[in-house]
């Protein structure tokens, strides 16, 4: 072109090529960061987030689907929601009315810094149900097809893991149904969810089945998350006039518990990270 | 597909059931959605993501039977917590392909837009009805649906089937 206009003479692909991102692995599970400055991964997760990821990935995993939803609230919300303990029972009724919530032997919250890992266990194999500490209520409703409850053991009596990663990531192994979420904020009061849905690479076509009909409870239709993402619509129209109300729920502070879910320890955690994290003074 | 007489009628029941199927959703009567299947019926909600990169999961319904779908409309009716919503269906170019024993894949485009409960509106989804019909007594049923979400970013929480 005659050696007319184009780059200057100095440019260097260097300084204009794709940022590097900082990756780390767990398990099957790859990390990526923006900041080179992050502490190493295993070390901001904490061990127990660490070694459950580790015992969900102790076969190859496979990823089965994909799905992608926007929620109209503030991405704290979201937040605050999935780490919640307590909120299930009072409005995610599906399972409790139909009777199909299995008996639940113990559970544990483990906090690090301000991720929380929540936890339940199903009771030993051969157990009665009154020997358990929630044993499974009986239902107001039947299911015409009870199949969407059919499950198979894969983690021993480890039935439910929910690892809430500050500031943004999420995954819930909620009996066979293993997805994990990336959290989005697109605008204060808009938040994109990105879902992945995974299993292992090795498993029967019963068990991948199991797996597509305990997808029916999350996801954008699913019979728990719809819920979750109507009343956090509700819960953004009304703090967005600046309604505010604060309960300190199972006390003020932030502690681990190893035999109950009523406590919002986790949310505090949350909020803990958040503030330093933004440098906003704690009182 | 013998006579154009035949095809007439079989093109005009096939239309009737998927008349009724926006029908059902449109005027909320919920209850007579799963009984538009035979009692073997299947109904799947898959987005075009996934169907794309061959994902035999992440199905956003994933019902196997009649049974599902009525337990569906009983949580719906008496369980699930949500907003009041109302649905307008759009359906067309209904192309009817390939028969075997009175069982006919019919492919179609769909739009479903929605109103919130602030009268807000908003195209919750286009995309493509795969559908296999049985026609049985004179009466069309689906043995299978399969709706492919081309909008595979849902823009708000899909509570009724789309």
């Amino acid at each position: 072109m005659q050696n007319k206009g184009g780059y200057p003479d100095n440019f260097s692909k260097d300084c204009h090529g794709l940022k590097t991102l900082r990756v780390e692995t767990v398990g099957d599970v790859i990390f990526a960061t923006f900041d080179s400055q992050a502490p190493p991964l295993r070390e901001y997760l904490g061990t127990a987030i660490v070694e459950r990821i580790e015992t969900i990935c102790q076969r190859p995993l496979r990823i089965v689907g994909y799905q992608r939803q926007t929620v109209p609230c503030n991405w704290k919300l979201f937040v605050e929601n999935n780490r919640d303990t307590y909120h299930g029972p009072q409005l995610h009724s599906f399972v409790g009315q139909f009777g199909i919530a299995m008996p639940v032997d113990r559970v544990s919250v483990n906090i690090h810094d301000a991720h929380a890992l929540l936890s339940s266990w199903l009771p030993p194999s051969g157990d009665k149900d009154d020997k358990n500490a929630y044993p499974a209520q009986k239902g107001k409703y039947e299911l015409e097809d009870p199949s969407i409850a059919e499950g198979f053991k894969v983690l021993g009596d480890l039935q439910l893991s929910v690892i809430s990663i500050f500031p943004g990531s999420l995954f819930t192994c909620i009996r066979n149904s293993w997805s994990c979420r990336r959290i989005i904020p697109t605008s204060p009061g808009s938040t994109d969810i990105e879902y992945t849905w995974f299993g292992y690479d090795d498993e029967s076509d019963f068990e991948h089945e199991c797996r597509k009909k305990q997808s029916n409870l999350l996801g954008p239709a699913g019979y728990i998350a719809l819920e979750d993402a109507e009343v956090l619509t509700m819960t953004q129209n009304a703090i967005s006039r600046g309604d505010t109300s604060y309960i300190e729920f199972g006390g003020a502070g932030i502690e681990s518990a190893s035999d109950h879910f009523n406590s919002e320890a986790t949310v505090r955690a949350f909020w803990k990270g958040y503030c330093e994290t933004m440098q906003i003074p704690l009182s | 597909m013998d006579s154009p007489d035949n095809n007439d009628s079989i093109e005009r029941l096939i239309c009737t059931l998927l008349d009724d199927y926006a029908d059902c959703l449109d005027s909320d009567e919920l209850e007579k959605w799963p009984e538009l299947f035979l009692e073997s019926g299947k109904y799947f909600i898959q987005s075009r993501e996934n169907i794309e990169a061959g994902m035999d999961g992440g199905y956003w319904m994933y019902y196997t039977s009649q049974g599902m779908m009525r337990d569906r409309v009983t949580s719906l009716r008496h369980i699930n917590t949500y907003n009041k919503h109302y649905y307008r269906h759009v359906i067309s170019n209904i192309k009817i392909s390939e028969h075997d024993n009175d069982s006919f894949n019919v492919r179609s485009n769909f739009l479903v837009v929605q109103t919130n409960f602030e009268g807000k509106f908003e195209c919750l989804n286009a995309g493509e009805y795969r559908d296999v019909i049985l026609i049985q007594d004179g009466k069309p049923r689906f043995q299978e649906k399969l709706v492919i979400a081309d909008t595979f970013h849902a823009p708000s929480a899909i509570v009724y089937p789309l």
